[in-house]
């Protein structure tokens, strides 16, 4: 087991020297750099920018420089001293920005997540368990409804009824008063105010997907010859259902793991723009637009590094939870 | 004198001088209160107090409506997290001199008084003694000596000159006097100065404080390569570049450190490092009091919710949580919901005077690398007749701007003095049958399909290469298009990414044609900003290396323009070397009335007005303003005198 792990972790290294190398050759693909989208926003509210400031700020980002030596410098820095380079945007390190939409993005993240398990979980055994009955129907339709609704439309909507019939700030995690405030009980109960509308909104689609993946699962189980004769032997129904068939349902779950962890950081991007939140996702959309690209690069391989260590755990939970499964 | 009379008698002063009244320090001392968001802090002893503070001779703000009391926030927001320049409109316009509410013409402000020499080659400019920094610094010559030395004439720190204080290549002198007075000298006559200044974030001079400055940079002190080293920068000009921030307005507002001259600074970090929100206090050396002699400005904070999504902000507009908006949310599709929340959200409308030239130009490259096509579209006839073409009524002001507009060129706008009929009108009514005569007379070969040929036998293809963020564009294109068919003209629309926009169009020769906005309707502006007028800024879309041949002749990429168009730029020049306003009007109008002859663009209509929300207790806010970058609305409408009832 620690040599397979050994094994696995050693393979990431040339998986993450490749994922770094496309990812930034991915930000260079688009025509023009930082200065061109700067230039151009500037332009458009009015200025006028002489041609040769627009020649010196390349220079000074250092963008005639081949793009092999741009990535050099940049992956040196990382490698040599964990500096992931400065954002030319937000004139700060790319470190620093990260970092401090962390705590945010993994709140509500992890809050979403907990959501979806909490809600799918009971649905998908109940309407695997009593098939095609009325609740079953009504929970697929709702479900269906929560794949179907683009999240963002979602969003609005709530947020107008929250507006509308509740009369409470909208957008953000918290009212404008409390933004600075320091922890408070009245903060909290203004976070939570606000955080229904995040939760509900990212976890739709979630459940819903969740729930038809252990209906199906489930019910698979739930025919084989060991269920039935359980039963058979009068093993009562919630010990048949839980003991043996959910545990083998249970395994997409698992598997999921290994998406789940970049997700947190930027699978919400679309909600996180309309609703206002702090999180990593508007951040990193942000950068692609204006083609910060060592806060985008920096991103995205912290995404892969992500997606790396979700899979490595999947797998090895994956081994905990079915014994069938053995490390090669 | 007693209190009464003297508020008396600087309300007449301030009458009669406009806003720049004379008022001797020991009458401030005894009239001017002490704000009680500062109170704390000179009961501490941490700042000296506010008599101590002010200039010896303050800048005497004449209200809008009626004088107010200092307190309160300013309630606003910022749109896209990263993007600053918004600041300037709300908490950065303090130039030497700043446009008038009317934007008629220039007042003093930071400068105390400035003076011009008959042939323009002179400037001298009169600082306010006792002026300070936002830090308690003393503000003077020092600091526009440094600016002058350390960056304007420094190859090292500086990023590209402006253009407005240069001469035939030559760049400004500067004589300094003494401790409050300086002049700016010339090679040659150069007009515009100080209309130059008043554009927002043109004024350096007003934003280089020396003493925090100086540090960054290797003449003043020897360590600052190590000083760089030890902030995570490359070397001393890196830093002193990102610590002056003239680069960018990002880099400019993100330093909280540098000390200003503006009416709110940011104290608890700088903007943007706060995802959720912004705060700037009040500055309590700002220089500037109202006729009863407080301090301005009134409000003691300036509080920006950052958002992510103009949708959001509409919302929180909806719910009374922004007090002023002009930005962002104000569209034309927003109108009829902002009114519904009129009341609830307690605010009301104001004007916003558009000052565009155009909704949209047509724009021809005339300096295009093919030769036939570049021929063609030199034709003066072809782009009147492609002119003539355009059903305007139909297009952009029945269908896109919802009844709004007249049909015009890019042009002057009537209630202006400079207004020119011609260049206004001319070619703008919808008349397909002379366009297809003129075309005739051009290109009379057809192909099957019914579009016409060139010279070289080839389809007439146009196109219009658009960036796509422009949607009221691609909704006119989407009518012009069919128009421009009927007349046998196969006119395309390429929509593209802003970046590869910028990048085929700003930066290229290839396309062949492109469409965009903005230019300047009325006065001082359009002067400054002549782009569809003469060819001489790089926003000249319509002849690139005509344009780029006024700045830099020798540049390879530059093309010698035509005689007429040579003398036109010759007149421009003359125009940007004459101070007298008269004689400035007089060769502006020489100007549109050649730019009538040249018709390098044709557009659609001049803009309706725009809008902007404001809550009903704030006081002091004009009624109608002008919507521009240059005069950075709200900024001279001075938000130092608003406050809330």
């Amino acid at each position: 087991m620690p040599q397979y792990i050994l094994k696995r972790v050693l393979y990431m290294i040339p998986t993450l020297f490749g994922l770094s190398l496309i990812a930034f050759m991915i930000i260079q693909l688009p025509p023009g750099d930082y200065v061109t989208s700067m230039i151009a926003s500037m332009q458009d509210s009015g200025a006028n920018v002489d041609p040769r400031q627009v020649e010196r700020l390349r220079e000074i980002y250092g963008f005639n420089d081949p793009i092999w030596l741009q990535y050099l410098k940049w992956i040196g820095g990382i490698l040599t001293r964990g500096d992931f380079g400065y954002s030319f945007e937000w004139n700060r390190p790319v470190a620093d920005l990260i970092w401090e939409r962390m705590g945010s993005t993994l709140a509500i993240s992890v809050a979403a997540l907990l959501f979806v398990w909490a809600v799918a979980l009971p649905i998908g055994i109940y309407s695997a368990v009593r098939r095609h009955s009325v609740g079953d129907y009504v929970f697929t339709f709702i479900g269906f409804i929560g794949l179907a609704v683009p999240n963002f439309i979602l969003a609005l909507a709530l947020m107008y009824m929250s507006y509308r019939y509740f009369g409470q700030s909208v957008g953000g995690l918290f009212s404008p008063e409390y933004v600075d405030a320091p922890w408070s009980w009245g903060k909290f109960v203004d976070l939570l105010a606000h955080l229904w509308i995040p939760i509900i909104v990212i976890g739709t689609s979630g459940t819903a997907a969740m729930i038809r993946v252990i209906r199906a699962n489930l019910s698979d189980e739930l025919r084989k010859p060991y269920v039935i004769t359980a039963k058979a032997k009068g093993l009562p129904e919630h010990k048949v259902v839980i003991k043996y068939p959910l545990r083998i349902a249970l395994n997409p779950f698992v598997s999921a793991i290994g998406w789940v962890l970049p997700e947190l950081v930027s699978g919400v991007t679309i909600t996180a723009i309309v609703l206002n939140l702090p999180t990593a996702g508007p951040l990193l959309l942000r950068a692609l637009i204006s083609q910060d690209m060592y806060l985008a690069g920096s991103f995205i391989l912290l995404m892969g590094v992500l997606t790396l260590v979700g899979m490595l755990i999947s797998d090895l939970l994956l081994a905990l939870l079915d014994p069938r499964i053995r490390f090669t | 004198m007693n209190g009464i009379s003297r508020r008396a008698f600087i309300a007449a002063s301030a009458a009669a001088f406009g806003s720049a009244a004379l008022l001797p320090r020991w009458a401030l001392a005894q009239e001017t209160g002490e704000s009680a968001f500062l109170q704390s802090e000179v009961d501490a002893g941490n700042l000296p107090p506010v008599a101590d503070r002010l200039p010896t001779n303050p800048l005497v703000i004449t209200p809008l409506e009626r004088p107010g009391t200092q307190g309160g926030d300013w309630r606003h927001a910022l749109v896209g997290g990263g993007s600053l320049s918004m600041l300037v409109r709300y908490q950065g316009y303090e130039p030497l001199v700043r446009f008038d509410p009317e934007w008629s013409g220039v007042i003093p402000n930071v400068a105390e008084s400035y003076e011009v020499n008959a042939d323009a080659t002179e400037y001298t400019i009169k600082l306010r003694e006792g002026h300070k920094w936002s830090d308690g610094q003393p503000y003077t010559t020092a600091d526009i000596q440094f600016w002058y030395d350390a960056y304007f004439n420094d190859e090292e720190t500086n990023l590209g000159s402006q253009p407005f204080l240069e001469v035939d290549g030559a760049k400004a002198e500067l004589e300094v006097i003494d401790e409050t007075t300086f002049k700016l000298k010339f090679a040659g006559p150069n007009g515009f100065v100080m209309q130059q200044l008043a554009w927002a974030q043109q004024d350096q001079l007003t934003r280089a404080p020396k003493h925090y400055l100086e540090k960054f940079h290797i003449r003043y002190n020897p360590d600052a390569d190590a000083l760089a080293k030890e902030q995570g920068v490359e070397s001393w000009i890196a830093l002193f570049q990102r610590e002056i921030g003239f680069q960018d307005d990002n880099t400019f507002f993100q330093n909280a450190n540098r000390p200003t001259l503006n009416a709110w600074v940011f104290t608890s970090g700088a903007p943007g490092q706060n995802t959720e929100q912004a705060i700037a206090t009040r500055n309590p050396y700002y220089f500037k009091v109202d006729t009863q002699g407080t301090q301005l400005p009134y409000f003691d904070r300036v509080v920006y919710q950052m958002v992510a999504d103009p949708e959001v902000l509409l919302l929180k507009t909806l719910q009374g949580e922004i007090d002023m908006m002009d930005q962002y949310i104000a569209t034309p599709a927003n109108r009829p919901t902002l009114y519904d929340g009129m009341q609830t959200g307690d605010y009301q409308f104001y004007t916003l005077r558009e000052t565009a030239a155009n909704v949209m130009a047509f724009q021809l490259n005339l300096n295009h690398v093919d030769e036939t096509k570049r021929a063609l579209f030199n034709t003066i006839e072809f782009r009147q007749a492609l002119s003539l073409a355009v059903d305007r009524q139909a297009l952009s002001i029945d269908a896109v701007f919802i009844g709004q507009g007249s049909p015009a060129q890019p042009s002057i706008i009537e209630s202006d003095p400079l207004y020119n009929e011609r260049l206004a009108k001319q070619f703008t009514e919808y008349d397909p049958t002379t366009a297809n005569t003129m075309l005739d007379a051009i290109a009379p070969d057809r192909d099957g399909e019914g579009y016409r040929l060139d010279s070289q036998g080839r389809r007439i293809s146009i196109i219009f290469e658009i960036d796509q963020t422009r949607t009221t564009f691609l909704d006119m294109f989407e009518l012009a298009i069919p128009m421009f068919q009927a007349v046998g003209i196969d006119v395309q629309m390429r929509t593209m990414d802003r970046s590869l926009w910028e990048e085929r169009v700003r930066r290229g020769r290839e396309y062949d044609a492109t469409a965009h906005q903005f230019g300047a309707n009325s006065g001082i502006a359009a002067m400054l900003d002549a782009r569809f007028f003469v060819p001489t800024n790089s926003n000249c879309f319509y002849a690139p290396g005509w344009s780029l041949y006024y700045t830099q002749p020798d540049n390879p990429a530059a093309i010698e323009p035509p005689d007429d168009v040579k003398a036109q730029q010759e007149l421009y020049r003359d125009l940007t070397g004459t101070a007298d306003p008269a004689q400035q009007s007089t060769i502006m109008a020489q100007i549109l009335e050649n730019a009538a002859d040249l018709f390098f663009t044709f557009g659609v209509s001049l803009p309706a007005d725009g809008y902007g929300i404001v809550k009903n207790q704030m006081v002091n806010v004009m009624d109608t303003m002008p919507n521009s970058f240059g005069w950075p609305t709200p900024g001279p409408a001075r938000p130092e005198q608003f406050f809330k009832s």
